[in-house]
Protein backbone atom coordinates (compact mmCIF):
# COMPACT_ATOMS: atom_id res chain seq x y z
CA UNK A 1 0.00 0.00 0.00
CA UNK A 2 1.52 3.51 -0.89
CA UNK A 3 2.00 6.18 1.90
CA UNK A 4 -0.22 8.52 2.18
CA UNK A 5 1.50 11.90 1.28
CA UNK A 6 2.87 13.71 4.17
CA UNK A 7 1.00 17.22 5.25
CA UNK A 8 2.35 20.49 4.69
CA UNK A 9 3.11 21.09 8.55
CA UNK A 10 5.36 18.12 8.20
CA UNK A 11 7.37 18.93 5.65
CA UNK A 12 7.64 22.25 7.11
CA UNK A 13 8.79 21.28 9.91
CA UNK A 14 11.27 18.87 8.25
CA UNK A 15 12.53 22.14 5.94
CA UNK A 16 12.95 23.93 9.03
CA UNK A 17 15.13 20.70 10.51
CA UNK A 18 17.67 21.46 7.58
CA UNK A 19 15.83 18.77 4.98
CA UNK A 20 16.44 19.80 1.31
CA UNK A 21 13.88 17.53 -0.36
CA UNK A 22 10.96 18.15 1.96
CA UNK A 23 11.21 21.97 1.06
CA UNK A 24 12.07 20.15 -2.89
CA UNK A 25 8.54 18.46 -2.06
CA UNK A 26 6.65 21.68 -0.68
CA UNK A 27 7.37 23.44 -4.15
CA UNK A 28 6.66 20.40 -6.46
CA UNK A 29 3.10 20.68 -4.43
CA UNK A 30 2.40 24.30 -5.50
CA UNK A 31 4.74 24.79 -8.13
CA UNK A 32 1.85 24.47 -10.90
CA UNK A 33 -0.54 26.85 -8.45
CA UNK A 34 1.59 29.55 -8.11
CA UNK A 35 2.45 29.51 -12.35
CA UNK A 36 -0.86 30.11 -12.70
CA UNK A 37 -1.39 32.85 -9.84
CA UNK A 38 1.43 34.43 -10.92
CA UNK A 39 0.32 34.55 -14.92
CA UNK A 40 -2.86 36.47 -13.95
CA UNK A 41 0.05 39.40 -13.17
CA UNK A 42 2.42 39.44 -16.02
CA UNK A 43 2.36 36.78 -19.30
CA UNK A 44 5.67 36.76 -20.12
CA UNK A 45 6.93 33.35 -19.04
CA UNK A 46 10.57 34.48 -18.15
CA UNK A 47 9.12 36.83 -15.53
CA UNK A 48 6.61 34.00 -13.97
CA UNK A 49 9.58 32.02 -13.55
CA UNK A 50 11.47 34.37 -11.72
CA UNK A 51 8.76 35.73 -9.82
CA UNK A 52 7.20 32.16 -8.49
CA UNK A 53 11.00 31.21 -7.59
CA UNK A 54 11.04 34.23 -5.79
CA UNK A 55 8.34 33.53 -3.99
CA UNK A 56 9.72 30.16 -3.03
CA UNK A 57 13.09 31.85 -2.31
CA UNK A 58 10.75 34.19 0.17
CA UNK A 59 9.04 31.46 1.48
CA UNK A 60 12.27 29.46 2.38
CA UNK A 61 13.47 32.75 4.46
CA UNK A 62 10.56 33.51 5.78
CA UNK A 63 9.66 30.04 7.25
CA UNK A 64 10.54 30.14 10.86
CA UNK A 65 8.08 32.77 11.46
CA UNK A 66 4.69 31.45 9.21
CA UNK A 67 2.10 31.25 11.75
CA UNK A 68 -0.12 27.87 11.22
CA UNK A 69 -3.18 29.76 12.05
CA UNK A 70 -3.16 29.69 8.00
CA UNK A 71 -2.65 27.23 6.07
CA UNK A 72 0.85 26.80 4.08
CA UNK A 73 -1.10 27.51 0.79
CA UNK A 74 -2.47 30.70 1.40
CA UNK A 75 0.56 32.00 3.28
CA UNK A 76 2.44 31.08 -0.34
CA UNK A 77 -0.54 32.95 -2.05
CA UNK A 78 -0.08 35.96 -0.18
CA UNK A 79 4.11 35.86 -0.81
CA UNK A 80 3.15 35.70 -4.32
CA UNK A 81 0.99 37.98 -4.67
CA UNK A 82 2.94 40.67 -3.09
CA UNK A 83 6.07 39.76 -5.16
CA UNK A 84 4.56 39.93 -8.38
CA UNK A 85 2.73 43.20 -7.51
CA UNK A 86 6.39 44.23 -6.00
CA UNK A 87 7.66 43.41 -9.22
CA UNK A 88 5.40 45.18 -11.46
CA UNK A 89 5.96 48.41 -9.69
CA UNK A 90 9.61 48.14 -9.95
CA UNK A 91 8.94 47.48 -13.76
CA UNK A 92 7.15 50.84 -13.69
CA UNK A 93 3.89 48.77 -14.73
CA UNK A 94 1.92 49.99 -11.68
CA UNK A 95 -0.97 47.40 -11.51
CA UNK A 96 -3.56 49.58 -9.92
CA UNK A 97 -5.32 51.64 -12.88
CA UNK A 98 -7.10 54.34 -11.94
CA UNK A 99 -6.43 57.32 -9.18
CA UNK A 100 -9.66 56.34 -7.00
CA UNK A 101 -9.16 54.30 -4.01
CA UNK A 102 -11.50 50.96 -4.75
CA UNK A 103 -12.77 50.81 -1.12
CA UNK A 104 -14.64 54.08 -1.18
CA UNK A 105 -15.86 54.75 -4.59
CA UNK A 106 -18.34 51.95 -4.35
CA UNK A 107 -19.90 52.43 -7.72
CA UNK A 108 -18.30 56.14 -8.65
CA UNK A 109 -17.77 54.41 -12.08
CA UNK A 110 -20.18 51.69 -12.12
CA UNK A 111 -22.26 52.72 -15.38
CA UNK A 112 -19.48 53.94 -16.94
CA UNK A 113 -19.64 54.23 -20.65
CA UNK A 114 -22.92 55.83 -20.63
CA UNK A 115 -24.46 52.72 -19.76
CA UNK A 116 -27.34 51.91 -17.71
CA UNK A 117 -26.17 50.00 -14.68
CA UNK A 118 -29.47 48.00 -14.69
CA UNK A 119 -28.41 46.31 -18.33
CA UNK A 120 -27.83 42.46 -17.57
CA UNK A 121 -24.79 40.75 -17.36
CA UNK A 122 -24.80 38.87 -20.59
CA UNK A 123 -23.69 34.70 -20.63
CA UNK A 124 -20.73 33.92 -22.82
CA UNK A 125 -22.22 33.30 -26.46
CA UNK A 126 -22.84 29.53 -27.01
CA UNK A 127 -21.15 30.03 -30.70
CA UNK A 128 -17.64 31.43 -28.63
CA UNK A 129 -14.98 28.41 -28.46
CA UNK A 130 -13.57 28.02 -24.79
CA UNK A 131 -10.09 29.59 -25.61
CA UNK A 132 -11.86 32.86 -27.22
CA UNK A 133 -14.32 33.31 -23.67
CA UNK A 134 -11.14 32.79 -21.86
CA UNK A 135 -8.94 35.38 -23.97
CA UNK A 136 -12.30 38.08 -23.66
CA UNK A 137 -12.15 37.39 -19.96
CA UNK A 138 -8.76 37.85 -19.11
CA UNK A 139 -8.62 41.14 -21.17
CA UNK A 140 -11.02 42.84 -19.13
CA UNK A 141 -9.41 41.27 -15.76
CA UNK A 142 -6.29 43.04 -17.07
CA UNK A 143 -8.62 46.15 -17.44
CA UNK A 144 -9.89 46.34 -13.32
CA UNK A 145 -7.49 47.88 -11.04
CA UNK A 146 -5.52 45.67 -8.99
CA UNK A 147 -7.79 44.96 -5.84
CA UNK A 148 -10.60 43.81 -7.99
CA UNK A 149 -8.55 41.53 -10.58
CA UNK A 150 -7.11 39.62 -7.37
CA UNK A 151 -9.90 38.91 -5.42
CA UNK A 152 -11.62 37.98 -8.61
CA UNK A 153 -8.42 35.48 -9.29
CA UNK A 154 -8.73 34.14 -5.95
CA UNK A 155 -12.60 33.32 -5.80
CA UNK A 156 -12.87 32.39 -9.36
CA UNK A 157 -9.58 31.18 -10.92
CA UNK A 158 -8.32 29.85 -7.75
CA UNK A 159 -11.80 28.62 -6.31
CA UNK A 160 -10.96 29.54 -2.89
CA UNK A 161 -13.54 30.08 0.14
CA UNK A 162 -13.85 33.61 1.17
CA UNK A 163 -11.70 32.83 4.66
CA UNK A 164 -8.91 32.12 2.36
CA UNK A 165 -9.11 34.90 0.34
CA UNK A 166 -9.57 36.96 4.14
CA UNK A 167 -6.62 35.23 5.14
CA UNK A 168 -4.23 35.86 2.09
CA UNK A 169 -5.20 39.67 1.74
CA UNK A 170 -5.45 40.26 5.34
CA UNK A 171 -8.93 41.26 5.44
CA UNK A 172 -12.22 40.32 6.86
CA UNK A 173 -14.85 37.95 5.66
CA UNK A 174 -17.14 41.02 5.42
CA UNK A 175 -14.53 42.67 3.31
CA UNK A 176 -14.57 40.03 1.27
CA UNK A 177 -18.01 39.88 0.15
CA UNK A 178 -18.30 43.32 -0.15
CA UNK A 179 -14.71 43.91 -2.74
CA UNK A 180 -15.98 40.79 -4.71
CA UNK A 181 -19.29 42.59 -5.18
CA UNK A 182 -17.85 45.29 -6.37
CA UNK A 183 -15.37 43.70 -8.60
CA UNK A 184 -17.99 41.55 -10.20
CA UNK A 185 -20.34 44.77 -10.97
CA UNK A 186 -16.60 46.42 -13.27
CA UNK A 187 -15.99 43.09 -14.49
CA UNK A 188 -19.50 43.45 -16.28
CA UNK A 189 -18.88 47.07 -16.38
CA UNK A 190 -15.84 46.96 -18.27
CA UNK A 191 -17.13 43.43 -20.63
CA UNK A 192 -19.46 45.47 -21.77
CA UNK A 193 -17.82 48.80 -22.40
CA UNK A 194 -14.99 46.69 -24.35
CA UNK A 195 -17.41 44.30 -26.19
CA UNK A 196 -20.51 46.36 -26.41
CA UNK A 197 -22.18 43.29 -29.06
CA UNK A 198 -22.79 41.18 -26.07
CA UNK A 199 -25.33 43.76 -24.69
CA UNK A 200 -28.92 42.76 -24.54
CA UNK A 201 -30.86 44.49 -27.87
CA UNK A 202 -27.66 45.41 -29.33
CA UNK A 203 -27.79 45.25 -32.73
CA UNK B 1 -37.02 40.52 9.45
CA UNK B 2 -37.47 40.73 6.15
CA UNK B 3 -34.13 41.75 3.76
CA UNK B 4 -34.54 44.87 1.46
CA UNK B 5 -33.06 45.26 -1.70
CA UNK B 6 -29.83 47.37 -0.51
CA UNK B 7 -29.20 44.39 1.90
CA UNK B 8 -30.11 41.69 -0.71
CA UNK B 9 -27.54 43.24 -3.41
CA UNK B 10 -24.22 42.37 -1.88
CA UNK B 11 -25.07 39.22 -0.81
CA UNK B 12 -26.47 37.69 -3.90
CA UNK B 13 -22.67 36.51 -5.28
CA UNK B 14 -21.88 35.22 -2.11
CA UNK B 15 -24.81 33.12 -1.66
CA UNK B 16 -24.43 32.00 -5.67
CA UNK B 17 -20.93 31.15 -4.40
CA UNK B 18 -21.94 28.81 -1.60
CA UNK B 19 -21.15 31.22 0.99
CA UNK B 20 -23.73 32.15 3.02
CA UNK B 21 -24.81 30.50 6.28
CA UNK B 22 -28.57 29.34 6.29
CA UNK B 23 -29.84 31.87 7.96
CA UNK B 24 -28.73 34.71 5.67
CA UNK B 25 -29.49 32.03 2.32
CA UNK B 26 -32.49 31.59 3.72
CA UNK B 27 -33.49 35.35 3.91
CA UNK B 28 -32.05 35.78 0.87
CA UNK B 29 -33.92 33.02 -0.96
CA UNK B 30 -36.94 34.76 0.50
CA UNK B 31 -36.42 37.96 -0.81
CA UNK B 32 -35.72 36.60 -4.14
CA UNK B 33 -39.06 35.39 -4.46
CA UNK B 34 -40.70 38.65 -3.76
CA UNK B 35 -38.20 41.05 -6.07
CA UNK B 36 -38.00 40.76 -9.65
CA UNK B 37 -34.96 43.35 -9.73
CA UNK B 38 -32.90 41.10 -7.45
CA UNK B 39 -33.19 37.81 -9.23
CA UNK B 40 -32.50 39.62 -12.52
CA UNK B 41 -29.25 40.49 -10.15
CA UNK B 42 -28.83 36.89 -9.28
CA UNK B 43 -29.11 35.99 -13.25
CA UNK B 44 -26.31 38.25 -13.91
CA UNK B 45 -24.28 36.55 -10.98
CA UNK B 46 -24.89 33.58 -12.80
CA UNK B 47 -23.81 34.77 -16.30
CA UNK B 48 -21.03 36.64 -15.21
CA UNK B 49 -19.74 32.93 -13.76
CA UNK B 50 -19.76 31.14 -16.79
CA UNK B 51 -17.13 33.61 -18.04
CA UNK B 52 -14.78 32.96 -15.42
CA UNK B 53 -15.65 28.87 -15.14
CA UNK B 54 -14.81 29.06 -18.97
CA UNK B 55 -11.74 30.74 -18.50
CA UNK B 56 -10.77 28.70 -15.80
CA UNK B 57 -11.38 25.83 -17.83
CA UNK B 58 -9.50 27.03 -20.61
CA UNK B 59 -6.27 27.96 -18.05
CA UNK B 60 -6.22 24.00 -16.68
CA UNK B 61 -6.47 22.88 -20.32
CA UNK B 62 -3.96 24.98 -22.21
CA UNK B 63 -1.67 25.66 -19.18
CA UNK B 64 2.05 25.73 -20.62
CA UNK B 65 3.74 23.08 -17.68
CA UNK B 66 6.42 24.18 -15.14
CA UNK B 67 9.68 23.94 -16.12
CA UNK B 68 11.80 20.63 -15.95
CA UNK B 69 13.70 20.86 -12.02
CA UNK B 70 12.36 24.25 -11.00
CA UNK B 71 11.86 22.35 -7.61
CA UNK B 72 15.01 20.72 -6.95
CA UNK B 73 16.83 24.32 -9.07
CA UNK B 74 14.46 26.24 -6.45
CA UNK B 75 15.55 23.59 -3.09
CA UNK B 76 18.99 24.02 -4.33
CA UNK B 77 19.03 27.71 -4.12
CA UNK B 78 17.50 28.58 -0.88
CA UNK B 79 19.57 25.52 0.95
CA UNK B 80 22.76 27.87 -0.79
CA UNK B 81 21.47 30.84 1.21
CA UNK B 82 19.85 32.30 -2.08
CA UNK B 83 16.74 34.65 0.07
CA UNK B 84 15.61 36.28 -3.04
CA UNK B 85 16.09 39.36 -5.18
CA UNK B 86 13.55 41.82 -3.40
CA UNK B 87 14.81 41.39 -0.36
CA UNK B 88 18.43 41.49 -1.37
CA UNK B 89 17.62 44.98 -3.63
CA UNK B 90 18.49 43.48 -6.63
CA UNK B 91 17.55 46.09 -9.74
CA UNK B 92 16.57 43.97 -12.59
CA UNK B 93 14.75 40.58 -13.24
CA UNK B 94 16.17 38.26 -15.47
CA UNK B 95 19.46 36.88 -13.96
CA UNK B 96 19.62 32.70 -14.38
CA UNK B 97 20.86 29.83 -12.33
CA UNK B 98 24.13 30.85 -12.28
CA UNK B 99 23.12 33.33 -9.57
CA UNK B 100 23.61 30.64 -6.84
CA UNK B 101 27.27 29.86 -6.82
CA UNK B 102 27.63 33.66 -8.16
CA UNK B 103 25.71 34.70 -4.76
CA UNK B 104 27.62 32.02 -2.93
CA UNK B 105 31.09 33.21 -4.13
CA UNK B 106 30.25 37.04 -3.40
CA UNK B 107 29.69 36.11 -0.01
CA UNK B 108 32.99 34.43 0.86
CA UNK B 109 34.49 37.76 -1.07
CA UNK B 110 33.21 39.86 0.69
CA UNK B 111 33.86 37.84 4.24
CA UNK B 112 37.40 38.83 2.94
CA UNK B 113 37.12 41.93 2.47
CA UNK B 114 35.75 42.92 5.68
CA UNK B 115 39.07 41.05 7.15
CA UNK B 116 41.17 43.38 5.48
CA UNK B 117 38.64 46.28 6.16
CA UNK B 118 39.11 45.02 10.00
CA UNK B 119 42.43 45.12 9.76
CA UNK B 120 43.03 48.59 8.41
CA UNK B 121 40.86 49.93 10.57
CA UNK B 122 42.78 48.47 13.93
CA UNK B 123 45.92 49.61 12.39
CA UNK B 124 44.54 53.26 11.52
CA UNK B 125 43.54 53.39 15.06
CA UNK B 126 46.50 52.35 16.69
CA UNK B 127 48.13 54.82 14.29
CA UNK B 128 45.82 57.70 15.51
CA UNK B 129 46.68 56.73 19.04
CA UNK B 130 50.55 56.84 18.63
CA UNK B 131 50.64 60.33 17.18
CA UNK B 132 48.43 61.65 19.67
CA UNK B 133 50.80 60.54 22.12
CA UNK B 134 53.55 61.90 20.37
CA UNK B 135 51.86 65.40 20.21
CA UNK B 136 51.35 64.94 23.85
CA UNK B 137 55.13 64.08 24.60
CA UNK B 138 56.13 67.17 22.38
CA UNK B 139 53.97 69.25 24.11
CA UNK B 140 55.39 68.43 27.07
CA UNK B 141 59.09 69.00 26.63
CA UNK B 142 58.29 72.88 25.55
CA UNK B 143 58.06 72.35 21.33
CA UNK B 144 56.13 74.74 19.55
CA UNK B 145 54.25 71.90 17.96
CA UNK B 146 51.71 73.82 15.72
CA UNK B 147 55.41 75.70 13.97
CA UNK B 148 57.40 73.07 13.41
CA UNK B 149 54.91 70.11 11.98
CA UNK B 150 57.93 68.78 9.27
CA UNK B 151 57.42 65.72 6.87
CA UNK B 152 61.04 65.19 7.23
CA UNK B 153 63.95 64.34 10.09
CA UNK B 154 65.48 67.88 9.31
CA UNK B 155 65.98 70.59 12.49
CA UNK B 156 62.38 72.22 12.16
CA UNK B 157 61.88 75.14 10.80
CA UNK B 158 58.88 77.17 11.75
CA UNK B 159 56.50 78.28 9.57
CA UNK B 160 56.47 82.07 9.33
CA UNK B 161 60.20 81.70 8.40
CA UNK B 162 58.94 79.53 5.35
CA UNK B 163 56.50 82.41 4.41
CA UNK B 164 58.84 84.96 4.61
CA UNK B 165 61.57 83.04 2.53
CA UNK B 166 58.55 82.71 -0.57
CA UNK B 167 57.60 86.04 0.07
CA UNK B 168 61.37 87.16 -0.55
CA UNK B 169 61.40 85.20 -3.45
CA UNK B 170 58.46 86.64 -4.93
CA UNK B 171 60.05 89.80 -4.29
CA UNK B 172 62.71 89.27 -6.60
CA UNK B 173 60.73 88.54 -9.62
CA UNK B 174 60.48 85.00 -9.64
CA UNK B 175 57.30 84.04 -11.36
CA UNK B 176 54.70 82.30 -8.63
CA UNK B 177 51.81 80.86 -10.28
CA UNK B 178 49.54 81.75 -7.81
CA UNK B 179 49.67 84.77 -4.69
CA UNK B 180 49.98 83.24 -1.32
CA UNK B 181 47.59 84.72 0.65
CA UNK B 182 50.02 86.95 2.42
CA UNK B 183 51.10 88.27 -0.56
CA UNK B 184 47.16 89.27 -1.75
CA UNK B 185 47.13 90.80 1.85
CA UNK B 186 49.93 92.67 0.71
CA UNK B 187 48.83 94.23 -2.38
Amino acid sequence: MEAAPKEDLSLVAETLAGNQLSFQLLVERYQARMFALVRHYTRNPVEVEDIVQDTFLKAYTRLPGFQQQSSFYTWLCRIAINTALDFLKRCGRNPVRGAEDPELSLGADEGAAGRPRTSPAPAPDARLERAEIARITKRVLDELPEIFRTVLVLREFEEMAYQDIADVLGISIGTVESRLFRARAKFKDKLLALHPEFEEGWS
Amino acid sequence: MDMNCQDARPLVAAYLDGELSETRAGLLRKHLLDCHACRTGAQDGKNLKRWFSAAREDDSASADPVPSGFAARVARRAFSGDVGRSDVGRGEFGAGEALAPQTAAAFQRARGESGVLRFVLTATAIAAGLALLLALAARLSGRDVVGTMSADDRAPVPVRQVIEELERLNAGGAPAPTPTPASSERR
